[in-house]
């Protein structure tokens, strides 16, 4: 369940601002970035959705991110279709595949689950490595963007490019905060706290996972769609297991359940990939050495710590209320 | 409605219920006494499909049960109120009730349970609408549970033990209500630890011990009946 609380919207709010000022302000390199941004952030609010909301971590969202980047590209430079249907055909497809998996892994747990999930996507790798109509381990190469040319708008230009990102990160931030407010949200944390219970109550959970895995797989596809847009280039390594454990990653770092954690995970990632890289090629250790600390803090991630440090002010700033209705609402029983 | 035959069960290695037989009436209540440790809650969470039912035959209104998973015996009608209530914490009172709302249609003839209805019922807990599942006091988790059952819109009700360790003035809320609803013509199967709240809201009694129905009778019967009480249920 997810709920739109002042601080999150506050921090919504400022990450769009940023982020707009940044498309305005910066040269090239820095809209690359922040491309990289946004399409990552997309793949982790695809991720947080699954794994944060539903308890059920996923290795295999780097695999549906290459075969919305895959099926984009196969469906453009193979069958010549629209870039526009494209898109479309891509995150429907990603949908079904997502929707697949969610059903299958459905019935298993925890490590298992994670397991299961690590070999479709591992399933998917090996595929498109060793298929020689999509280009094998070369990948596939000349892929067009979305022709805007309708509205005025050239995304072979960096700028109006990263704008398009994150308007479509825009929307499906909304879009996944209203699917993890409707009753499937309230569904995924019951299941996530008592699936026993659930069941009792009627709910047939691996349908709920599956919808859900389903719903997170089209985002993540529509994240790859935007990845193959990017470089106009794809090759097998996007569906490799180390972009999903890269992606959970950022999830943690961010503030696994909170889908506004995730896009500060994001931003923070990248940036310090970026940062760290231009200063040593061991920018890994750092990567490794922040996360350990944010996990040993004991706080859900860079944006749990502050969701936590201003609930605590905000609190604190109205103790005389507080104790009024606490007096109010005592009961014996 | 419901009838259990010849019923095995148990957790993993452990058999508990040994042939169970029992049967609860339309439209009436049937209580399910026994000691500690004796198959009582072993024998609703068998009804509900959460253990396996390893020989046997459970019927609901003739339709085979045994075997079928937990989502399709509540969605043939069984609504389950379980020991531990089981409040969503992270949920508000609204959302954990509408967890249950409208999934399933009333069966044919039933006014439909809503939020309005439940609420009727239990005034206290649109109060707390708003509220987290953690800050409820054990009562009011335990009308919560039993709203959210009846959203479900069953044809049966079963309860576990639903005073356990609640204040006195929250057990007669309780039976009051549980009352309410018998009067209603709601089935129920219910089972207690609390003699006296048992025998008065029932029709039916059973009594269960290592496993098996040891007696069948009315609630008068055993009340007037110590040697049987001291016998199976040491009161």
């Amino acid at each position: 369940m997810f709920r739109l609380t002042p601080v999150r919207s506050g921090a919504l709010g400022l990450l769009a601002a940023l982020g707009l000022y940044a498309a305005f302000s910066a040269e090239y390199f820095g809209l690359e970035i922040l491309t990289e941004i946004a399409i990552l952030s997309m793949l982790v609010i695809a991720l947080d959705m699954v794994a944060g909301f539903g308890g059920m971590v996923s290795l295999c969202h780097g695999a549906l991110l290459g075969i919305g980047a895959y099926a984009y590209a196969g469906l453009t430079t193979m069958t010549g279709a629209d870039p526009f249907l494209a898109l479309l055909g891509a995150v429907v497809l990603t949908g079904i595949a997502g929707f697949l998996v969610g059903a299958v892994c459905a019935g298993s747990q925890g490590i298992y689950f994670i397991m299961v999930t690590l070999a479709f996507g591992q399933m998917a790798y090996a595929f498109f490595f060793e298929s020689a109509a999509f280009g094998g381990d070369d990948g596939i190469a000349g892929v067009p963007r979305l022709d805007l040319s309708g509205l005025g708008v050239d995304l072979g230009d960096s700028r109006s490019f990263v704008l398009f990102c994150m308007i479509l990160l825009a929307l499906v931030t909304l879009f996944a905060a209203h699917i993890l407010r409707s009753g499937l949200g309230r569904t995924l944390v019951g299941l996530k706290t008592n699936e026993q219970r659930m069941r009792a109550l009627g709910v047939r959970s691996w349908r709920a996972k599956a919808y859900t895995f389903g719903i997170s797989g089209m985002i993540a596809g529509l994240a790859g769609v935007l990845a193959a847009q990017h470089t106009m280039y794809i090759s097998p390594g996007l569906l490799n297991w180390t972009v999903s454990g890269e992606a959970l990653v950022v999830v943690i770092l961010g503030g696994l359940g909170t889908l506004v954690g995730p896009l500060v995970g994001a931003t923070a990632f990248v940036l310090i990939k970026h940062e760290v890289s231009a200063l040593t090629p061991y920018w890994h250790l750092v990567t490794g050495v922040i996360l350990i600390a944010v996990v040993m803090s004991g706080a859900n991630g860079i944006f749990g710590f502050f969701e936590a440090q201003l609930e605590r002010l905000r609190n604190r700033s109205k103790p005389a209320v507080e104790g009024k209705l606490k007096q109010g609402s005592v009961h014996d029983a | 409605m419901l009838e259990l035959q010849n019923v095995n069960s148990g957790y993993g290695e452990t058999q508990v219920l040994h042939g169970m037989n029992l049967t609860a009436e339309k439209g009436r209540v049937l209580a399910v006494l026994g000691r500690n440790g004796a198959g009582k809650s072993t024998t609703l969470k068998t009804i509900m499909g959460l253990l396996p039912v390893r020989s046997g035959t459970i019927l609901f209104d003739g339709a085979q049960l045994h075997g079928r998973r937990p989502f399709d015996v509540a969605s043939a009608g069984i609504a389950y109120v379980p020991e531990t209530r089981d409040i969503f914490p992270s949920l508000t009172v609204r959302e954990n009730l509408e967890i249950a709302a409208g999934r399933f249609p009333p069966s044919a003839g039933a006014e439909a349970w809503t939020l309005e209805r439940v609420l009727d019922i239990f005034p206290r807990l649109g109060e707390r609408m708003e509220n987290g599942g953690t800050q409820l006091s054990g009562g009011e988790q335990q009308m919560l549970a039993i709203a959210r059952a009846l959203l479900l819109n069953p044809r049966l009700l079963i309860l576990d033990e639903p005073t356990e360790g609640l204040a006195p003035i929250i057990v007669k809320l309780i039976h009051d209500k549980l009352k309410d609803l018998r009067e209603a013509g709601m089935s129920m199967v219910l089972v207690e630890q609390n003699f006296g709240f048992a025998t008065s809201l029932a029709d039916d009694v059973a009594v269960v011990s290592k496993g098996q129905v040891v007696w069948t009778g009315t609630p008068g019967e055993i009340r007037s009946d110590t040697a049987l009480q001291h016998r199976w249920l040491g009161v």
